[in-house]
């Protein structure tokens, strides 16, 4: 009787391990204002079928978003293509969103002209700030042509960051891509979140492109952000793209393929398909022969440091190498003491290898490696290890330039011993002499 | 020794002279015993200028060998010393001395103890 329920365990046991192994769930919740948007966006939701993501569609009005069931969440992204969608709070609240992506889940969210509180706020706690709903970015000097009414408000991006990660493909430029809603900033206090397209130098924010501007606007040039990108300390992601209209099969066949490919790798990159890095077999050694123990270094010894870094590659599922030559590992009590490039060893599991001196200083040193790179998630890791002087019986015996010391120690002893002989015994006779003379 | 005529008064003396004349009244005055030990101490002495300045010149890495070398002599040198005032006849004469009662030999064994335990030390030291 017992036998079979200890196999069932196991059985059970393993297909959590292995359910964790390959992530929770698949399945993506795209969120619609309507629904002509579904038929009008199915391309840039469909780009996440075509990756191996399930969708899942709501609409904005639906009665309820359970994002949890049995106490596990349900989806592994959540992509918010309703900006313009008002009472969605009580359905899907600010507080979930955040606990859903500190928990370890993506999130996209598309402003557009007009964008709801509900937006706004999404957007600012993914620290992305948001121009007043009313204004649209206008760039009279390179508006999209084929898509433009005169208003000059549907724009060419003015740059982006060059990355094979977030838009697919290194050799996208910023004017391919076309953008039409309201410019936003970046709140200073987040330190994580990266804009990666923004306005050309001529754009600016205004609420009527006809006329001349009055005030000055709030968002402008280079400084205004189109799209960002959030990669948290929990390893999910959290994208900002403030152009609804943009995303559309429409505007996907007007403005060319590379707009397209852009976005859905941009979509793509914040599901996690791209980017990925993941660091496995921290190993270090001493390579001198000063240790016993295998955790601890001595003074003056060099360490052999190897990590393999692999890089998820969402197109056949597997972990493969992550090749980069600006990866540095640094030796740090207080401040680096030593920074060490690693090297990467060409081998299928992406290992890094790094020769580090110790210093010549006792005490409690951690290995620190930073690795903030745009589209690709960061890598934090610290391990500590103490660094202990020499043992007593690590120097060496005698020592050369301590020579004339010991000459001189034996020097005295045996001068004392010989004095001790000539006054005790040698000198009996002329003191006797002497004290007859005296 | 000739005795100085009155022409060669104290100018005209030369240093050499002078210390000719302190050489020869210590060889004459000094019993041989406490001159063997005066040359001894001459040349504990000059060990121990040597290391300081073989120290001062190299540097002091290996430190405690420094210090057990050098405070050998330093330590031998105060020794000696004290034996030589115990065996001096000048010093025994004086009726204050307060060695009076006791022995050459005990001195020659107080130096000899004292000794034994100050070499312990600097061998330990030493590295």
């Amino acid at each position: 009787m017992r036998l079979p329920l200890s196999l069932l365990l196991v059985a059970v046991f393993s297909s959590i391990i292995a359910a964790a192994f390959q992530g929770q769930s698949n399945v993506v919740l795209v969120v619609f204002e309507d629904q002509v948007m579904l038929k009008t966006h199915s391309r840039f939701v469909d780009s996440l079928k075509a990756i191996g993501k399930t969708v899942e569609v709501k609409q904005a009005n639906s009665e309820s978003f359970d994002l949890r069931a049995d106490g596990e969440y349900v989806y592994d992204s959540i992509v918010l293509l309703c900006p313009t969608a008002t009472k969605m709070e009580r359905k899907l609240s600010l507080d979930s969103l955040v606990r859903f992506v500190d928990a370890g889940h993506n999130l996209f969210v598309a402003a557009g002209h007009g964008y709801s509180d509900y937006t706004s706020k999404v957007a600012s706690s993914i620290g992305v700030d948001l121009d007043y709903k009313r204004n649209k970015m206008t760039d009279h000097q390179q508006p999209f042509q084929s898509l433009d009414d005169g208003s000059h408000t549907i724009i060419r991006a003015g740059g982006l960051v060059q990355s094979k990660y977030l838009f697919g493909d290194e050799n996208i430029k910023a004017s391919d891509i076309v953008f039409s809603g309201p410019g936003a900033t970046l709140f200073t206090d987040n330190e994580l979140i990266d804009k990666v397209m923004w306005g050309s130098g001529s754009c600016y924010s205004t609420d009527d492109s006809r006329r001349p501007l009055s005030k000055i606007p709030r968002v402008a040039g280079a400084a205004s952000v189109l799209a960002a990108a959030l990669s948290t300390r929990t390893e999910s992601r959290a994208s900002y793209f403030g152009s609804i209209d943009t995303l559309s099969n429409d505007a996907f066949d007007k403005a060319g393929k590379k707009h397209e490919k852009a976005l859905t790798s941009f979509l793509a990159w914040t599901v996690g398909h791209a980017g990925v890095l993941r660091t496995r077999n921290l190993v270090h050694s001493s390579i001198d022969d000063s240790g016993s123990l295998a955790n601890e270094f001595r003074v003056k010894d060099t360490i052999k440091f190897s990590i393999d870094v692999q890089e998820w590659d969402g197109g056949k599922g597997v972990w493969s190498p992550y090749v980069a030559d600006d990866m540095q590992v640094e030796f740090v009590m207080l401040d680096p003491w030593v920074r060490e490039r690693l090297h990467y060893s060409g081998n299928e599991n992406g290992t890094y290898t790094a020769t580090i001196p110790v210093p010549d200083q006792i005490g409690v040193y951690k290995f620190n490696i930073q690795y903030f790179r745009p589209g690709l998630s960061p890598i934090v890791l610290m391990k500590v290890v103490p660094v202990r002087p020499y043992l007593h019986n690590e120097y060496e015996r005698f020592i050369g330039m301590a020579s004339p010391y010991y000459a001189s120690s034996f020097s005295m002893l045996i001068g004392v011993f010989l004095l001790g002989l000539v006054i005790l015994y040698g000198n009996k006779g002329e003191d006797g002499e002497h004290a007859k003379a005296d | 020794m000739s005795s100085p005529s009155p022409l060669h008064t104290q100018t005209q003396s030369s240093s050499g002279s002078i210390v000719h004349d302190v050489f020869h009244a210590y060889r004459l005055n000094v019993p041989a015993s406490l001159q063997v030990i005066d040359a001894f101490l001459c040349y504990v002495l000059a060990t121990g200028i040597i290391q300081l300045i073989y120290a001062m010149s190299v540097g002091s890495f290996p430190f405690n060998s420094f210090l057990a070398g050098f405070l050998s002599c330093v330590g031998v040198f105060v020794l000696t010393v004290s034996l030589r005032m115990q065996l001096s006849e000048r010093n025994l004469k004086d009726p204050n001395n307060r060695w009076q009662g006791l022995s050459k030999k005990r001195a020659v064994a107080d130096w000899l103890f004292c000794n034994f335990i100050l070499h312990m030390a600097v061998l330990n030291f030493l590295g």
